[in-house]
């Protein structure tokens, strides 16, 4: 269980994440089973985080199911879930096609996804 | 004085097709000569750890060079290398450390390598197998398809994104000042050179079951070693190798990535002894 809001100031308290996002404007949707929400960076702050339908207009996503979202938030991921990008070739994850749409703020993805792992594993 | 570190730095000039590559080397030990080669777009200090090894360098000669157009080896004189897009053959790989060893006069010298450094492995034992004594070949695999991609050397995303993509193929329970070094040698990195390697890894390096079957491990012996959480050469295609080549032996490295050899040195030269201790003692191999 993930609390957005604190998620928020997390990242935005996070100086390695605010580093890799800076002048980041996009939204990411973060599909988690059958619940989405899309979160919007504004020049590297994440501004706004909220419920959205599963195929809501996005810049970036991570699509998974509940179950790979578990093994890719684990404190010690078992193999090949270690990454969003590994885990996409090897397990059930998808981003978004085109690499380009991520790959110069993929540092940011990888920095929030640690970010996420720890929200989870302290119960936020 | 500060006592300085027992790793000694070289350039070294070797003539392969015709060009004057001025390459650079760094070594520490005595016994056995070890070349090591180090991944797709980065450069040996990956292999820091290997060379600061007492455990090692009591028995190993233990040299680490930089590819040309990697971390010291500048690109050669008398080509426009600028004109065109850097790439990575397999023949121009393998004369590396063969001129490597011909210029320091080594006596077949053991080789190991990871990544592109693990395919190189394979390819001089079915190749070059009188020039060496022995190849370890480490995330080594036949063949690798798919890694050959654009958005490895593009205009609009810079080389925090290779970095980063090297951090995940890290095991998470390395040590994260050693992920954060393997990362930042990445970035190191001149924008081509990454994507140019990766011909070599998946286009060019591309062995049939008949040429892993064929390799002679009488005249070079073959030692592979995977670890767990490398993504790129999943660890069943790592065996399925092995087992392709009479003679060879594999091992799976828990707890370790694509990068065994800098992303965890303690857990990798544990790994590695044994390996290197069969090489030393083996009166099989002439």
């Amino acid at each position: 269980m993930i609390s957005w809001t604190e998620l928020a100031d997390c990242v935005n308290r996070d100086s390695e994440f605010r580093y890799a996002a800076r002048f980041w404007d996009a939204t990411l949707r973060l599909d988690i089973g059958s619940a989405s929400h899309r979160l919007r960076f504004d020049a590297g702050s994440l501004v706004d985080v909220a419920p959205c339908e599963a195929d809501a207009p996005c810049d970036v996503f991570v699509s998974a199911s509940e179950d790979d979202w578990r093994e890719l938030l684990a404190p010690v991921p078992r193999p090949y879930y270690q990454d969003v990008f590994g885990a996409q070739a090897l397990h059930g994850v998808r981003l978004p096609e085109d690499p380009l749409a991520y790959a110069a703020y993929y540092p940011a993805l990888r920095r929030l996804m640690q970010l996420l792992s720890g929200a989870r594993q302290e119960g936020r | 004085m500060i006592p300085l570190e027992p790793v000694t730095g070289h350039y070294v000039t070797l003539p392969i097709d015709g060009l004057d590559h001025r390459v650079y080397f760094e070594q520490a030990g005595r016994g056995i000569p070890l070349l090591c080669q180090h991944t797709a777009g980065a450069h040996g200090a990956q292999w820091r750890h290997l060379l600061g090894s007492e455990e090692v360098t009591r028995s190993f000669r233990v040299i680490a060079y930089d590819l040309p157009y990697h971390g010291k080896s500048l690109p050669p004189q008398g080509r426009e290398w600028w004109a065109e897009e850097y790439r990575l053959t397999r023949d121009f790989l393998m004369q590396v450390p063969i001129a490597l060893s011909r210029a320091l006069e080594l006596d077949r010298p053991a080789y190991i390598g990871s990544s592109i450094g693990g395919h190189l492995a394979l390819d001089l034992a079915s190749h070059h197998p009188d020039d060496f004594r022995a190849v370890v070949g480490l995330e080594a695999a036949a063949a690798t398809p798919g890694g050959y991609l654009d958005i490895m050397n593009h205009p609009r995303v810079s080389n925090a994104f290779k970095a980063s993509l090297m951090y995940g193929l890290t095991a998470p329970t390395a040590p994260e000042c050693y992920r954060r070094e393997t990362e930042w040698v990445y970035s190191q990195g001149a924008p081509p050179v990454f994507k140019g390697d990766l011909y070599y890894y998946s286009i060019d390096h591309d062995m049939s079951d008949e040429e892993l079957a064929a390799i002679d491990t009488s005249r070079c012996a073959v030692h592979l070693l995977t670890g767990v959480y490398d993504y790129t050469t999943p660890l069943a295609v790592a065996q399925a190798t092995a087992d392709a080549i009479p003679g060879a032996t594999f091992a799976p490295m828990e707890g370790l990535g694509h990068f065994p050899m800098c992303e965890d040195p303690e857990r990798f030269i544990a790994a590695i002894l044994p390996v290197l201790e069969k090489i030393r003692t083996d009166r099989s191999t002439p």
